[in-house]
């Protein structure tokens, strides 16, 4: 009767996790997890044959059954390993992908630790656990390894953070924990919830409204279409407001914006542009761009910065005051990139950033080729990382020269040849899934009609072929 | 109250002079004999070390014991002697000697103990030499040891007293080196703007020239043919050189004056005297001196000035002296500054100033008892040119009833009023004389007002210039795997100096096994590290770290740089937190003998080669640059022979060989650029004819798309950004390729070539025989699929890595 | 450490800041203000390590401080300080204040512990 029992159990569970095709991963591979589920079963089995008392039974069961909701005491403690245990074990949470939610337990953990040494050794620790990783790296962890590895590298820096995230555009949606993606949503707004950039919150609610009813993306993606449509707020967003009753502060603040003059406000002093400028809370347009710099290079300020070297003993006033203009196009350049449509590379900084960059991708691509030849065995997580760093670089490439498609060109065969290793040899589907996805669109601007096809037959559409 | 004394020295490749600060005046110090400098000779004698005159007076009688100019050899390993006990000595050792001497007649002359100071070094040393003049003066016995360039020391002991605003210039030609600073004097305050110079230019140079034109006066006039190279004439040619330094020397009073030669030539006494002319000085140094007014002129546009707009210049080191010097200086750049310091004690008398406005005092008395411990921790200024500086303090002893505290100067009588004591801190504005010493004394009063004994807390304030941090002679930074160099601290900035950035892991790095990754620092102005003198480096090796180190990884790098010499520097895995510290203070590489010349010889034939070409496309501009590279390699060969004997023309001919090179490179690369332009010109015309036959609307809109960008490419000549537009070209073209019928036909034959090196022999002979009958039955699928079946079996070659030669593992 | 200040990021230990010091100073203020504040950091006045500055309070050491007086003392550096001079209790404008800050909206989204 008992192994009845823990035979349907264990189908109970494969049907809930499915075990679909490759490519499409909402497939619980914890095995470790069902273990544990079975064996707080036979406990309970255990303890009913011994008559302990319901009660006491409960608080076993409350223990052992919810621990996503006991992690959470962890959490508050800022235990982290604790917490990462007991979320890897709250499958019903984070059943799309509990080695995520142990991830988001962790890092939620470290995020209560007040001391900064101790909080970077913990997210340590946290990363080091993707490093020693035995199964296969799904969604959900590339998620959270882009989030911790953020916090280490970058700590602080919510901009680079929310340029990572974006990255993650094509990553396969359904197996991310709902949780793990409502906190990349919340990440990668940071940057932009100052300014109300509502083109720049549509898009990053679009990305995160995931099938696990991020329910906050869709609300602020409704918010953002109405305001496109210049429409006023409907019952569907009076509904999700409804549903986000936990954030009703940033809910109530985005109704109001909706009506509010859509005209970028000119900052009307100079002292007021540059704390924008210092704290970084200038709005990514290209007309306040250009009103900005009016604000600082006009002739008439030329001619006073001019006349102020003299006196204060600089040799060269017209090489001092180009030095001045310097300076603001760096910080502009580094402020209004994001909404900046001019790809032409006018300046010898930018020539430099752009031959860095050539510089490093040249390296990667030596790494990728290393890394297919070598007979170490990798783990998908070093595979992610170096495709990461690719991916950002990339990314900047676009932003910066729109040559991507360029660069990509140039690296087109070893990518090919890494997708396709990932996904014979090491059956990291999810990974080369991602992976294609990026790439085919890349594929097609080039005219690599083969490539394309390719992607699309042998890894997109795998599943359905 | 206890004195505070202030050290200064200036340790020179010729002299060397000590000078003291002390009761708000700076004085040079006599050595024994009298002499207010010091020959920087060092001689081991039956009973001990001799240093200064006393060795210098032995220099040609006993030379394998005693030894000179060891200065120019700071930095390197290159060994001195061995001496008649057989030990064999490093210029560290020897400086660290005449040191020794100098730290005694100071402390003699004060009749008290120094142990910190501020040495003087050429402007233009770099790290490995500063660091070991350092540890010269750590071996002599100094704890504090803060090191000045020689030039901003002569500027601030001529400017000390002076109150002219403006810009000027500080010339300084020594034994073996020359240095130029800019500084600017504004209200009090003196600044370093910025430096230039040559190691490896000096009074040297000029006796060189003397006694080569000696050498040839004897081979015209007399037959005495002596060899440089051949033992048995270096007796002579020392006698030779000794001779030429004290013509030199009276030709600066004198039109003309006799050279006294007296040596053996084949076994025979020679005596003879070569009269020479102050004119035939001036011919044989005007090329030397020519130089130095061009460095001068250099350093002034380089910050953006005009020749009138400074206003004077400060002539420094003994051939600076001589009269031509004088003349061509004031005709070239500026008037040339009197000054009542001796000129010999100038850069010593600015080090003990320097030493005084940073504070570093040495209060040791020899005999007096030592002074009780006052009761007061006083923060205040020693020279200061602000005429109200504020003095802050703490009370140590808490349980002190101190409430208020009073300073008074004990010359003028001044007195500042009873400042409360709070949180046992306090701060007074003081009032002081301008330039002079003032002494004050303090007093301490309880809440009643009565007097608290607070031990004995006096001290000085002097008001004169105040000094900016010195500036880093040349930029630090690291070398990359690409060879290029990344700067982090620039040249110019003020010492001490820290920069952090972050670079990558240009290749990865397993936690197991012997791998390592060196992240190489290296110092110089060049933009190729090649070109640059490592300094040190960082080394991550796999024992370090716990996860693989991905090519991408950013690693986080700190340099910091004291005025001591010292680097530091440490490497941040941020991703893994991890900490790497520690840095390797490298010598400064002896190049050999042979390298030079391979070096100066492939030097010559690339030059020689590029003059045949340019003759034959009459490129007369090009011609006008190569011409003095032409030159300066014949110079170079000529002072070939030199390099078996002496360990510092090794030095000055590989820094000349590779300021050629740097040159040389640049000119080619000019002429490399028109050449890709030309290609990419070229390939994109054909390209363009492809596309328009073959390609599809893709095709033609990433041709235009390239077209626009070869076309900003060509317009700024970046040689990176050109050649990508030419792999993109080649991209399209082969894309364009891959949709006609013969391409698989061609991949075919290139895998087909490399059927030598497949993996499984039978089965690529096998494809390569069904290949071709697919090819006989124009089966092109069937081509196309055995095509990528032969290309799977044909191992991938490796692509290549950067050109640095330090082996760097960072981008 | 004071980064190289013309990267836009790294504006935050502006000289005048550190040194407490308004763009009309002279020289001789700047020499005394360094020298005073190091005096101070030398003494562990309580205090003398933070500054303030637009994005808040920051902390000083003797490195910083030293670089600052020597930006302001070259007078290339001082008027790129001068230009970029803000007084440091300037905000963001906005009706709301806190509507700016990324740390408002940081706990407003529940990230912060």
């Amino acid at each position: 009767m008992t192994f009845l029992v823990l035979l349907s159990l264990i189908l109970l569970l494969r049907l809930i996790g499915g075990s679909g095709p490759p490519g499409d991963e909402r497939a619980v591979h914890d095995n470790y997890a069902i273990g544990m589920w079975v064996l707080a079963f036979v406990l309970f089995v255990i303890l009913r044959a011994f008559q302990v008392p319901w009660p006491f039974i409960g608080i076993i069961g409350a223990l052992v059954f919810i621990p996503s909701v006991v992690s959470l005491v962890f959490v508050r403690l800022g235990w982290v390993a604790p917490a990462y245990c007991l979320g890897r074990l709250a499958m019903m949470y984070f059943y799309r992908d509990p080695a995520a939610g142990a991830h988001y337990r962790g890092f939620q953990a470290s995020q209560y630790i007040k001391d900064p040494h101790r909080r970077r050794r913990a997210l340590t620790w946290l990363r080091n656990r993707f490093q020693g990783k035995r199964f296969k790296i799904y969604s959900g962890e590339m998620v959270m390894f882009v989030i911790i590895d953020a916090h280490l590298v970058r700590p602080g820096d919510e901009a680079f953070l929310a340029r990572q995230l974006r990255c993650l555009k094509t990553v396969s949606k359904p197996s991310i924990p709902a949780p793990v993606s409502v906190l990349a949503l919340k990440f990668a707004l940071l940057p932009v919830l100052p300014g109300w950039n509502w083109r720049q919150i549509k898009s990053i609610a679009e990305q995160w409204d995931t099938p696990a009813y991020n329910l906050l993306a869709k609300f602020l993606f409704e918010a953002a279409w109405l305001r496109r449509e210049n429409a006023p707020p409907s019952k569907m967003l009076r509904f999700l407001w409804l549903c986000n009753l936990r954030y009703y502060k940033l809910a109530n603040t985005a109704i109001r914006r909706l009506n509010a003059d859509d005209k970028i406000e000119a900052r009307a002093s100079r002292d007021a542009l540059i704390a924008g400028l210092y704290t970084g809370h200038v709005e990514g347009e290209e007309s306040q761009r250009s009103l900005a710099m009016r604000l600082l290079l006009n002739p008439g300020q030329g001619l006073l910065w001019r006349q102020r070297a003299q006196v204060l003993g600089v040799p060269n006033p017209d090489a001092a005051w180009q030095n001045l203009e310097r300076t603001v196009l760096a910080h502009f350049r580094a402020h209004f990139r994001a909404g900046s449509s001019d790809h032409a590379l006018d300046r010898e900084a930018d020539m430099n950033t752009w031959e860095e960059r050539q510089k490093a991708l040249g390296y990667l691509q030596s790494s990728i080729v290393t890394l297919q030849n070598s007979r170490q065995k990798v783990s998908g997580f070093e595979h992610f990382s170096i495709w990461m760093s690719l991916l950002t670089l990339l990314t900047d490439l676009k932003r910066d020269s729109g040559d991507d498609v360029l660069a990509f060109g140039s690296m087109s065969g070893s990518i090919w040849n890494w997708i396709a290793g990932l996904w014979n040899d090491h059956r990291e589907y999810c990974l080369a899934n991602f992976m294609a996805r990026t790439c085919a669109p890349l594929a097609r601007s080039l005219g690599h009609h083969e490539m394309y096809r390719r992607l699309n037959n042998d890894i997109l559409n795998h599943g359905s072929r | 109250m206890t004195e505070s004394r202030y050290l200064g020295i200036d340790l020179g490749t010729s002299n060397s002079a000590v000078a003291v600060f002390e009761g708000g005046r700076v004085r040079p110090v006599f050595d024994p004999m009298g002499d207010i400098s010091t020959p920087s000779v060092v001689r081991v004698t039956p009973s001990g070390i001799v240093v200064g005159r006393k060795a210098q007076r032995k220099l040609f009688d006993d030379p394998e014991n005693t030894f000179k100019e060891f200065k120019r050899l700071m930095g390197t390993n290159t060994l001195a002697g061995p001496d008649r006990n057989g030990q064999q000595w490093s210029p560290v050792e020897l400086s660290a000697e005449v040191l020794k001497a100098l730290k005694r007649s100071a402390e003699e002359s004060c009749d008290a103990t120094f142990d910190k100071v501020v040495v003087t070094l050429p402007a233009l040393f770099e790290l490995p030499q500063s660091h070991a003049t350092a540890n010269a003066a750590r071996i002599a016995g100094f704890q504090g040891v803060e090191l000045l360039p020689e030039p901003v020391a002569s500027g601030l002991a001529a400017g000390w007293d002076q109150e002219e605003k403006g810009a000027w210039l500080v010339y300084d030609l020594g034994g073996g080196t020359f240095d130029v600073s800019l500084l600017e004097s504004r209200e009090g305050l003196l600044r370093v703007v910025g430096h230039d110079g040559d190691n490896f230019l000096g009074g040297r140079d000029i006796d060189r020239a003397m006694t080569e034109w000696v050498r040839q006066k004897l081979s015209d006039s007399y037959r005495l043919e002596l060899d440089d190279g051949h033992g048995d004439f270096k007796p002579a040619i020392r006698h030779i050189q000794s001779a030429v330094e004290a013509a030199k020397i009276r030709l600066s009073t004198a039109d003309s004056t006799l050279i006294e030669l007296e040596f053996e030539y084949d076994g025979q006494e020679v005596a003879l005297d070569q009269s020479i002319s102050r004119h035939d000085l001036e011919t044989l140094s005007q090329d030397i001196i020519q130089k130095t007014i061009h460095i001068c002129q250099r350093l002034v546009k380089s910050k953006g000035l005009q020749p009138d707009q400074i206003l004077k210049v400060v002539l420094v080191g003994g051939p600076a002296h001589m009269p031509m010097v004088g003349a061509q200086v004031e005709q070239h750049l500026a008037p040339i500054a009197k000054s009542d310091i001796d000129p010999m004690a100038l850069v010593a008398e600015g080090a003990a100033l320097y030493a005084a406005t940073i504070g570093l005092a040495c209060h040791g008395e020899r005999e007096s008892a030592k002074p009780r411990q006052s009761a007061l921790w006083l923060q205040h200024p020693t020279v200061c040119s602000d005429l109200n500086p504020n003095l802050l303090g703490r009370v140590l002893d808490e349980t002190m009833a101190l409430t208020s505290i009073r300073a008074t100067e004990t010359q003028s009588g001044w007195q500042s009023d009873k400042v409360p004591i709070e949180d046992n801190l306090f701060v007074i504005e003081l009032t002081i004389r301008a330039g002079q010493r003032n002494r004050f004394m303090l007093e301490g009063f309880d809440q009643r007002g009565n007097r608290v004994d607070i031990g004995e807390p006096g001290f000085e304030v002097t008001h004169g210039i105040s000094m900016s941090d010195p500036p880093l002679s040349r930029s630090i930074g690291l070398a990359l795997a690409d060879g290029s160099t990344r700067r982090f601290i620039e040249r110019g900035t003020p010492l001490p100096a820290k920069r952090t950035f972050v670079q990558h892991s240009a290749e990865s790095l397993a936690p197991r096994g012997e791998g390592r990754l060196t992240i190489p620092i290296v110092q110089g102005e060049r933009n190729k590290s090649r070109f640059c003198r490592q300094v040190g480096e960082l080394v991550l090796t796999s024992s370090d770290i716990k996860r693989t180190v991905q090519v991408g990884a950013p690693i986080e790098i700190t340099i910091e740089v004291d005025r001591g010499g010292d680097l530091k520097a440490q490497a941040f895995l941020m991703d893994q937190n991890v900490l790497i510290e520690g840095v390797a203070q490298l010598a400064m590489g002896d190049p050999s003998p042979e390298s030079l010349r391979a070096l100066c010889q492939s030097l010559a034939v690339r030059i020689n080669n590029h003059f045949q070409a340019m003759f034959r496309e009459r490129d007369e501009k090009m011609i006008a640059r190569m011409e003095p590279l032409s030159q300066q390699i014949q110079l170079a060969q000529r002072a070939l022979p030199e390099l078996e004997s002496d360990a510092d023309s090794r030095l000055r001919i590989h820094r000349s060989l590779i300021e050629i090179e740097v040159e040389l490179e640049q000119i080619e690369n000019e002429d490399q650029i028109e050449n890709l332009i030309e290609e990419c010109q070229s390939r994109y015309v054909e390209v363009s004819y492809q596309v328009e036959s073959q390609g599809d609307p893709t095709d033609r809109r990433l041709l235009q798309d390239l077209g626009a960008r070869m076309g900003r490419a060509t317009e700024r000549g970046r040689q990176s950004e050109i050649e990508k537009v030419i792999e993109g070209l080649e991209s399209l073209q082969a894309s364009v390729h891959r949709k006609s019928p013969a391409f698989w036909k061609d991949a075919f034959d290139y895998w087909a070539s490399f059927i030598g090196q497949a993996q499984n022999q039978r089965r690529a002979r096998a494809i390569v025989s069904e290949g071709r009958q697919a090819i006989a039955d124009n089966n092109m699928a069937k081509l196309e699929s055995l095509t990528r079946e032969l290309a799977s079996l044909i191992p991938r070659k490796h692509l290549g890595g950067g050109q640095d030669p330090h082996d760097s593992g960072v981008y | 450490m004071i980064p190289a200040f013309t990267e836009p990021p790294l504006c935050h230990f502006w000289p005048f800041w550190v040194l407490e010091l308004g763009p009309e100073c002279s020289d001789i203020q700047v020499e005394k203000a360094a020298r005073e504040i190091t005096a101070k950091l030398a003494l562990g006045v309580p205090g003398a390590a933070d500054f303030q500055a637009v994005p808040g309070t920051l902390q000083r050491d003797e490195a910083l401080v030293r670089e600052a007086r020597n930006l302001l003392l070259d007078p290339d550096q001082r008027l790129l300080a001068e230009f970029w001079y803000i007084d440091p209790g300037s905000r963001v404008p906005g009706a709301d204040e806190n509507l700016s800050s990324v740390d408002y909206w940081r706990q407003l989204l529940g990230l912060d512990a």
